[in-house]
């Protein structure tokens, strides 16, 4: 009975583990940010009409959208998706005053997969100079692709932001050495300095 | 004298050895490509080695005892609105992964990895094993038996008579039926699709069993999370008194001592260690050297091995020791590993609920305006991280020598000299110091690997890899 009851829960685990591996769409689809214009951290200078277009890499289902908003938070316009051409545009209808402007955009694959990362982020700089510096007009140069973001599986991708310095400094190092020296040193004189229990096995 | 001379010699050596190895070594740990180990793997590896030698021959030779606690209180039951708050997040959970499931998709938002993954497997773990049995409430099988079971006796439906539970099946159900998590956690690696069916096969089964053998009778012995949770809340400062949920506070960890060791918990302890360390070594540049990205059948191959290896030598321990000392040896360390493997898994991952909250559905909803937050480990100081996983690793080590070594005097022959129980402890010590150097030493290779493994590999574990990597880090 009880070997029977252990043979059929096995099978049971077997058999669903087996069924497991049969279930589909083990591998996403998700439709990934391939580049962008501007490009993730670019400065553009102002007046900045546009227009804003994100690539992805696979077709664009209903419910994909991109905004554009200010650094207040405002939406200052929204993308026209084109789903064949893969693309979201984003045409500002007024030029865009200097600032810091964000593109919050959501691309659903078909599957239903949502992907929302990287968020595309530029600054418009103040037209304070009569004639466009160089760096300016470099910056506006056809965009390249979008930040390194494109990883091939779901995994979260790191993006490209400052790194803080999680490698430690020496501190870092020294105050766990103190606590653990505290901690064992105050542990081992208990154990040390506690008379012995007397014992019955020997 | 030479003894005492010989006690603070080993004190020393042990206290010396530990603050020579663990800097590294967890910094190892955080599985963070950006944090470095500031000593050559060799020196960390042998410092490692003679570190848990030395702490063992320190509770060997001291030959430290303790009492069996006393089990006869009575206990009280958890205020009502926590046990309802508990129950009521557990249920809302469960239907958050059955809702997620049902409307399709994948994407931040996903609950079913974070809920059973970071929640579960790891945060819920972690609090059963230091806290109490906050599982017990939350269990959403349980309240949905007991959902079910209302409305049946309000719809006047008979139900079938309970059968006995075989005594002999003890608790292997649930060992069963953790290898097969393992599996689905380390293997197939499936996205919320394969998890949103794992949820609700593994619902209706455990209802089934409820139905079949009592609902206390088969959480107790088969639901695998409730079995699980409980033996490693053997340490836990709240003991579960009785099954309507009654608790009593106790010292942490004495819970190690209480007797009713079986072979089914020693080899969950034992799959509980090994599957964390498997995890590490699987992703070492030997490991990928080795067998490359092996497929699934490749790597359930090579995950049953290390586990067979590893509840081997539990139980080649166990004929000298006994199952208790063994498993007490085991359980600490499997919490020690757990919060230093996972521990910034749970606070940067964890973070996700931020997004899940405003895309519940994961539609590309924007609700409450955080569907586009980016979990960070920014605000984690990496001195706070190693320190809390230093004492992790010292502390989860140092307890399981301790109770493998007390349960081990306690269950030894009576009229045993000191000589022969100390001389049948080795083995333990031995396989201690194994796991633990193997250990540590798949978390140092993780240092060096884990800027690509992240990227090859789309399972929730690769992303306790990856996240800590994630934007800020």
């Amino acid at each position: 009975m009880v070997r029977h009851m252990t043979r059929r829960i096995v099978v049971l685990f077997t058999a669903a583990s087996m069924a497991i591996l049969l279930v589909p769409g083990l591998v996403s689809a998700h439709s990934e940010l391939v580049s962008s214009s501007p490009t993730s951290g670019a400065t553009v200078p102002s007046p900045y009409s546009g227009p804003i277009v994100l690539t992805f890499s696979e077709h664009l289902a209903t419910g994909s959208k991109a905004d554009l908003v200010d650094s207040t938070g405002a939406t200052v316009a929204s993308a026209v998706v084109d789903p064949d051409a893969k693309t979201m545009t984003i045409t500002p209808t007024t030029p865009l005053p200097a600032g810091d402007y964000q593109v919050k955009w959501v691309s659903i694959a078909d599957d239903g997969d949502v992907l929302r990362q990287p968020i595309v982020s530029f600054t418009v700089a103040p037209a304070a100079s009569p004639s466009p510096s160089a760096t300016a007009a470099a910056s506006t140069a056809p965009s390249a692709s979008a930040a390194p973001t494109t990883a091939p599986t779901a995994a979260p991708t790191p993006a490209p932001s400052p790194a803080p310095d999680t490698s430690g400094s020496g501190g870092d190092v020294v105050l766990p050495i103190i606590v653990a020296l505290i901690v064992l040193g105050a542990g081992a004189a208990y154990l040390l300095t506690r008379r012995n229990r007397p014992t019955d096995t020997t | 004298m030479g003894r005492f001379a010989a006690r603070v010699g080993s004190t020393l050596g042990l206290v010396i050895g530990i603050a020579l190895v663990l800097p590294a070594a967890v910094a190892a740990h955080t599985l963070n490509p950006t944090y470095e180990s500031r000593l050559p793997l060799a020196v960390y590896l042998v410092g490692a080695a003679v570190t848990v030698a030395l702490s063992f021959a320190f509770v060997i030779v001291r030959d430290v005892r303790a009492t069996p606690p006393v089990l006869d209180q009575v206990g009280t039951l958890p205020p009502a609105w926590l046990r309802y708050l508990l129950r009521t997040i557990g249920l809302v959970g469960w239907l958050w992964i059955i809702a997620q499931g049902i409307a399709g998709g994948s994407s931040d938002a996903d609950v079913s990895s974070l809920f059973l993954w970071v929640y579960g497997w790891v945060g819920l773990a972690i609090v059963c094993a230091i806290v109490g049995p906050a599982w017990h409430f939350i269990d959403p099988f349980s309240t949905l038996h007991d959902l079910a079971a209302a409305g049946l006796r309000a719809a006047r439906v008979q139900g079938w008579a309970i059968a006995d539970y075989p005594e002999r099946l003890g608790r292997w159900p649930a060992t069963i039926g953790f290898a097969f998590f393992v599996w689905l956690e380390l293997v197939v690696m499936g996205g919320p699709s394969t998890l949103f069916i794992v949820v609700v096969g593994y619902t209706v089964f455990t209802l089934a069993m409820m139905a079949q053998f009592g609902r206390d009778e088969w959480r107790s012995h088969g639901e695998t999370f409730t079995v699980w949770f409980r033996l490693l809340g053997r340490l836990a400062y709240f003991r579960l008194v009785d099954e309507d949920g009654r608790v009593h506070s106790r010292t942490f960890g004495s819970g190690l001592l209480e007797p009713g060791w079986t072979a089914a918990d020693v080899t969950l302890a034992a799959f509980g260690v090994s599957s964390i360390i498997f995890d590490g070594l699987s992703q070492t540049e030997v490991f990928f050297d080795l067998f490359g990205a092996p497929g699934v059948a490749i790597r359930t191959l090579l995950l049953a091995a290390w586990l067979g290896i590893v509840v081997g030598l539990a139980f080649a321990v166990a004929r000298t020791v006994g199952l208790g000392a063994i498993g007490a040896g085991l359980i600490p360390i499997a919490l020690g590993y757990l919060v230093a493997h996972y521990m910034t898994y749970l606070l940067i991952d964890g973070q996700r609920i931020i997004i899940a909250i405003s895309d519940p559905f994961q539609k590309g909803w924007d609700i409450f305006g955080t569907a586009f937050f980016s979990p960070t480990g920014a605000w984690l100081p990496a001195g706070l991280v190693w320190t809390i996983q230093l004492a992790a690793v010292v502390g989860g080590h140092m307890l399981g020598a301790w109770g493998g070594h007390v349960v081990a005097a306690a269950d030894a022959p009576r009229g045993i000299s000191a000589h022969d129980l100390r001389f049948r402890q080795l083995p333990l010590a031995v396989v201690m110091v194994s796991l633990t150097t193997l250990t540590l030493w798949s978390l140092g290779q993780a240092i060096v690997v884990a800027p690509t493994s992240g990227s090859t590999d789309a399972s929730p574990v690769a992303a306790t890899v990856a996240v800590p990597a994630a934007p800020g880090d």
